[in-house]
C-alpha cells in the first residue's frame, strides 16, 4: 500500500514548491524574531502536516468551499502578527536579569530555612546568610529603579542573557536529599555570583563613576563567596559523617 | 510571549496560510492521480517538515549575524506585506466585479 516511489516524488514536488514560499518565510521570520525555534518548528510542522492530511484525505474541500474566507482570515492574522511584532517592546536584558535575580533570591530565602530545619542544621551562620540574601534582593530591587541601566550597552551583551538563563532554583530542592539539595543551592549561589561579577566587571571597564554602586557590588561578591564557602564546608562535613 | 501562546499562534498562522495553497492543491491532485493516499500523505508531510526545518535553522543562523531589533522590524514588515498581499489577491476580483 505504501509506495516509496510516490512518497519520494511527492516529497520532491512539495519540498521544491515550498522553498521560499510564504509559509517557509513565515517560519523563518518567526524564528528570527522570537527566541523559541523549537516551538516554532513543532507547531508549524504540525500545522503543515494537518493541512496536508486534510488535503490528501478530504480532497480540497477547504480550497473549494471557503478559499476566500480562509485567505482573508489568514491575511488578517498576518497583519495582526506583523503589527504586534512591530509595536511590541522587548524588555531590556539587564532588566530581565535584575527581575530574575530578585525573584530567585526571594525563592532561595523561602527554601533555605526549610531545607536546613528539615535536616536539623540551623545556626547563627545560616541566619546570617539568610539576612544577607535578603539584602541582595533589596539591592537588586533598588537597581531596577535605576532606569539608566536599561539604556546601557550592557544590554547588547550576549553573556548577560546566558547568565540570566543559568540563574535557576526550584522549590523541588526542599524535597531532595540533603546532599543533592546542597549541590543545587551551591550551584545557584555560584550562578548569582557570576552575575554580580559580570555587572561589577562591566562598571569597571566602562568608567561609569559608580563608585558607591561598585562598593555595594564588591560587598555582594564577598558575601556570596562566603556563602558558597559555608555550604561547601557543610557538604564536606556531611561527607565525613 | 509565553510558549503556549506562541505555539497556538504559529499553528493558526501557518495552518490558515496553507489552506488552499498551491502545496495543498498539489498534494490533493497527487493523491487523486495516484490513488495512494497514504504515500502522498507521508511524502507531503515529510517535505513540509523538512522545509520548516530549513526555515527555522536559517532563521536561527540569521539571528546570530543581524541585530535582533533590526530583524524584528524586517520580519514584522514581511508579515504586514504578506497580509496586504493576501488581502489584495482575494479581494481584487470582487472589486473588479463591482466596478
Amino acid at each position: 500500500m505504501i509506495s516509496i516511489g510516490i512518497i519520494f516524488s511527492t516529497f520532491l514536488l512539495i519540498f521544491l514548491a515550498e522553498l521560499g514560499d510564504k509559509t517557509q518565510l513565515t517560519a523563518f521570520s518567526l524564528t528570527a524574531s522570537t527566541k523559541n525555534p523549537l516551538i516554532i518548528f513543532i507547531s508549524s510542522s504540525l500545522a503543515l502536516v494537518t493541512s496536508s492530511i486534510l488535503s490528501a484525505v478530504l480532497g480540497c474541500i477547504s480550497s473549494k468551499l471557503l478559499p476566500q474566507i480562509t485567505s482573508v482570515v489568514s491575511a488578517v492574522l498576518f497583519l495582526v502578527f506583523g503589527f504586534y511584532l512591530l509595536f511590541s517592546k522587548e524588555m531590556p536584558l539587564i532588566k530581565e536579569c535584575f527581575l530574575k535575580t530578585i525573584a530567585s533570591e526571594n525563592l532561595l530565602l523561602a527554601i533555605l530555612p526549610k531545607v536546613f530545619k528539615k535536616h536539623k542544621i540551623f545556626n547563627n551562620e545560616l541566619e546570617n546568610i539568610i539576612r544577607q540574601d535578603r539584602s541582595h534582593a533589596d539591592i537588586f530591587r533598588f537597581l531596577i529603579k535605576q532606569k539608566k541601566f536599561f539604556k546601557d550597552d550592557i544590554n547588547r551583551s550576549d553573556k548577560i542573557e546566558g547568565l540570566t538563563c543559568n540563574l535557576d532554583i526550584s522549590k523541588k530542592v526542599i524535597k531532595m536529599p540533603f546532599k543533592k539539595a546542597l549541590d543545587e543551592i551551591i550551584k545557584f549561589e555560584q550562578s548569582s555570583l557570576d552575575i554580580y561579577e559580570f555587572i561589577n566587571e562591566h562598571f569597571d571597564l566602562d568608567h561609569h563613576n559608580e563608585e558607591e554602586l561598585q562598593e555595594i557590588l564588591k560587598k555582594l561578591i564577598k558575601e556570596e563567596n562566603e556563602h558558597i564557602e559555608f555550604f561547601n564546608k557543610i557538604k564536606k562535613r556531611g561527607n565525613h559523617e | 510571549m509565553n510558549k503556549f501562546k506562541l505555539f497556538i499562534s504559529t499553528f493558526l498562522l501557518i495552518f490558515l496560510a496553507e489552506l488552499g495553497d498551491k502545496t495543498q492543491i498539489a498534494s490533493f491532485s497527487m493523491a487523486a492521480g495516484s490513488g495512494n493516499v497514504v504515500s502522498v500523505m507521508i511524502g507531503a508531510s515529510l517535505a513540509l517538515i523538512a522545509s520548516t526545518l530549513f526555515a527555522v535553522l536559517f532563521g536561527q543562523l540569521i539571528t546570530k549575524m543581524i541585530d535582533r531589533k533590526v530583524l524584528k522590524i524586517i520580519s514584522s514588515v514581511l508579515f504586514i506585506i504578506t497580509g496586504f498581499y493576501l488581502l489584495y489577491n482575494t479581494l481584487l476580483p470582487y472589486f473588479l466585479k463591482i466596478f
